[in-house]
């Protein structure tokens, strides 16, 4: 199966940035924000529709950044500083954990427009890993990497299952700090990420995805094969592409797109590198994908990127 | 022999209003024009004629306005007794955007998401690079004709120039290359090299036959790729811009990891001195031991023999550190690396701060701190 799959968080519109601006000086209100926000996200479904993209995520235009909604209600979780997100002129805010955490309500929920997400689709939606929130909490209770990203499991096992009875048939975990250079997982250490994967997916019927970025997934992708996942994401734009012959997890995400920098990829050139890639696997399904969030462009040209992946996969489909 | 703990300022200060709104058409109140005349007083400038240029509506004075903002900070810099001055950076729109927009092969797209509901604008280079309009040396003969004090130029690297613009023309050039990795390395190198050889390159002839003699290099994007290859990548970048050139050569780098940066400076030709960021992960608290200097040994310890500047005061807090304080952490880093070898600084520009009030204080406690310092040792 060929599919095709965008790895996280659309650019906002310009439009909706100058809203935005407006709002964080005071002269938009809340619900007129509210409404540029919906205006844009059935953009950013309608376009991932039209492009045929196989798995539909909402654009996730209202998080601030991947961690935000657990920072903000999570038990015994707050807001903490600013910081630079892993090697890009972006930036996240940490959360501080002050005491054991807790899932209260559904953290996600309220930065979505469920109404304008079409029933019929593959849902997708983007979550933090454990490891990635371990890495990136200031831990001012556990003092304990594994502790923490256990607990934090729990409850994103608990967050899942609330967004499966809202529809969601694939979950995908973000994971850039388990191949980042400065934060990978040391492979002493894999067997814990096997565990806290298992806490998260306990009792889902969800797909998930554990999707690396920013990073070499080489060293780990082996393991990945026996983790409780049903697919791996690899920015290729970080990953040897002979670092993927003979992986047999059920599916593979090529992030082939580079969302982190503003060229038009060729279709034509990109459908004979998957081509190639496709030989060498044995796996049989593979997503098309951007290598990350595309949040580092402009809305222009990510949906110009979107377009050329609708090209490689339609390509793709016709030479199967 | 040569003065101990000499001092400068790292780049930039913030720009008053009279000089925004005098680039920018922009109406110029009462206010703005009662900042630059207490300015003016304080620095005992003739201000005058700045006043009158002002309240003048005719359009065509930007450069006369941004010669003003540049004399003012001169002069401040002057007065508190540093010992290499330069413009506050008042010449530059902001560090990046000042060459990119001198360049030819770029182009800056809209905007795109910093954090939350703030942005900023980012350059794609789509075709190859070429200098365009002298971007550095119109400055540096400006101020070789007004300063008092010796002068430092600082100067955006070619690192942090490749590292903050999309690259679509060398990526374009290189689609021969099937691995996207290497691709995408490919064609950074090919893009660092021309922003070196057709950008940086003639510029930074211009300035050495002007009679620059010490060009600081700003790269805050280094280390922000923490991998060899990138690493690398910077130290030719480096070798190759200052080959060459009579003239002495400083890194700045802040907010970054030392570590990593320590294992290569030894690399770097013709760098005499690195100016660091050590005083914001150091406590303002009086009489403890300054020990947050202590990873200036990871450099010592790779092998680097320039000398240091590892920052004095703070940049992202206005708290104004005693000139005792600033003294302590001097003669600290002194005992690591030698009187000679320690040099005085900030962390970084200064135009974190809102107006000149908060840098004027902590400056005046960094020079006076600098001679507490002197006086301790000789």
């Amino acid at each position: 199966m060929i599919g095709s799959s965008i790895a996280g968080a659309l650019p906002r519109p310009q439009e909706l940035i100058s809203k935005t601006r407006s709002y964080d000086r005071g002269k938009l209100t809340e619900e007129e924000l509210d409404t540029a926000f919906k205006t844009a996200t059935a953009i950013m479904v309608k376009t991932q529709l039209d492009a045929g993209i196989t798995l539909i995520n909402d654009g996730m235009l209202r998080r601030q950044d991947l961690l935000r909604p657990f920072s903000t209600h999570l038990k015994n979780v707050e807001v903490g500083p600013m910081l630079r997100w892993f090697n890009n002129n972006t930036f996240y805010k940490a959360p501080l954990v002050k005491g054991e955490i807790e899932w209260k309500d559904p953290a996600t929920f309220g930065e979505m427009y469920m109404d304008l997400l079409p029933k019929s689709s593959e849902l997708k939606v983007v979550l933090p890993a454990p490891y990635t929130f371990a890495v990136l909490a200031h831990d001012g209770y556990y003092k304990n990497k594994v502790k923490l990203m256990n607990a934090f499991s729990e409850s994103l096992n608990q967050e899942i299952k609330e967004l499966e009875k809202k529809g969601f048939k694939h979950i995908q975990l973000s994971d850039p700090a388990i191949v980042y250079s400065t934060t990978k997982v040391k492979q002493s250490d894999l067997k814990t990420i096997a565990k806290a994967l298992e806490i998260v997916t306990d009792g889902i019927k969800a797909k998930t995805i554990l999707q690396t970025f920013f990073g070499d997934a080489e060293p780990i992708l082996n393991d990945t094969q026996n983790w409780a996942i049903d697919s791996v994401g690899v920015d290729l734009y970080d990953t040897n592409l002979s670092a993927l012959k003979r992986f047999k997890v059920k599916a593979l995400i090529l992030g082939v797109i580079d969302a982190r920098n503003s060229i038009i990829e060729d279709p034509i050139d990109l459908t004979k590198i998957v081509s190639t890639i496709i030989k060498t696997l044995e796996t049989d399904d593979i997503y098309v994908s951007t290598n990350c969030d595309m949040d580092f462009l402009t809305w222009d040209k990510a949906s110009e990127k979107i377009n050329v992946i609708k090209k490689v996969v339609t390509e793709l489909r016709r030479n199967q | 022999m040569n003065k101990l703990f000499q001092t400068y300022e790292i780049g930039s200060l913030a720009k008053y209003n009279w000089r925004l709104k005098g680039i920018l058409n922009g109406k110029i109140n009462d206010a703005d024009v009662a900042e630059a005349e207490a300015w003016g007083k304080k620095l005992n400038i003739d201000y005058e004629p700045l006043i009158k240029l002002l309240k003048d509506k005719e359009s065509n004075k930007k450069q006369e306005i941004i010669n003003w903002s540049a004399l003012y900070a001169v002069r401040m810099f002057e007065q508190l007794g540093l010992d290499y001055v330069y413009t506050g950076e008042q010449w530059r729109e902001e560090m990046y955007a000042h060459v990119i927009k001198n360049l030819t092969g770029f182009e800056f797209s809209g905007w795109i998401k910093s954090f939350d509901y703030r942005y900023f604008r980012k350059a794609a280079v789509v075709d190859r690079v070429h200098y365009k309009n002298p971007f550095y040396i119109d400055e540096f003969n400006y101020v070789k004709g007004i300063a008092k004090h010796k002068l430092k130029v600082p100067i955006t690297g070619p690192y942090t120039l490749l590292d903050w613009s999309f690259n679509e023309f060398y990526d374009r050039k290189n689609t021969s290359i099937k691995n996207l990795k290497d691709r995408k390395f490919a064609a950074r190198r090919e893009f660092i090299n021309d922003i070196v050889d057709e950008a940086l390159y003639p510029e930074f002839k211009k300035l050495v036959d002007a009679g620059a003699k010490w060009i600081q290099i700003d790269e805050p994007a280094i280390t922000t790729q923490p991998n060899k290859e990138e690493m690398e990548m910077f130290v030719e970048a480096w070798n190759r811009l200052v080959k060459g050139f009579n003239c002495t050569f400083s890194l700045h780098n802040c907010f970054s990891d030392y570590k990593l940066l320590a294992r290569y400076v030894p690399d770097l030709k013709n760098c005499s001195q690195l100016s660091l960021e050590f005083a914001n992960r150091d406590t303002i608290k009086p009489g403890v031991i300054r020990s947050a200097y202590d990873d200036l040994k990871d450099f010592e310890d790779n092998g680097f023999r320039g000398a240091y500047a590892p920052g004095f005061i703070a940049v992202h807090t206005d708290e104004v550190e005693s000139a005792e304080v600033i003294r302590d952490r001097i003669l600290y880093v002194a005992g690591l690396v030698g009187n000679e070898r320690t040099w005085i600084s900030p962390d970084c520009g200064l135009r974190t701060r809102e107006n000149w009030d908060i840098p004027y204080s902590k400056l005046f406690q960094m020079v006076k701190g600098a001679d507490l310092s002197r006086k301790a040792v000789e």
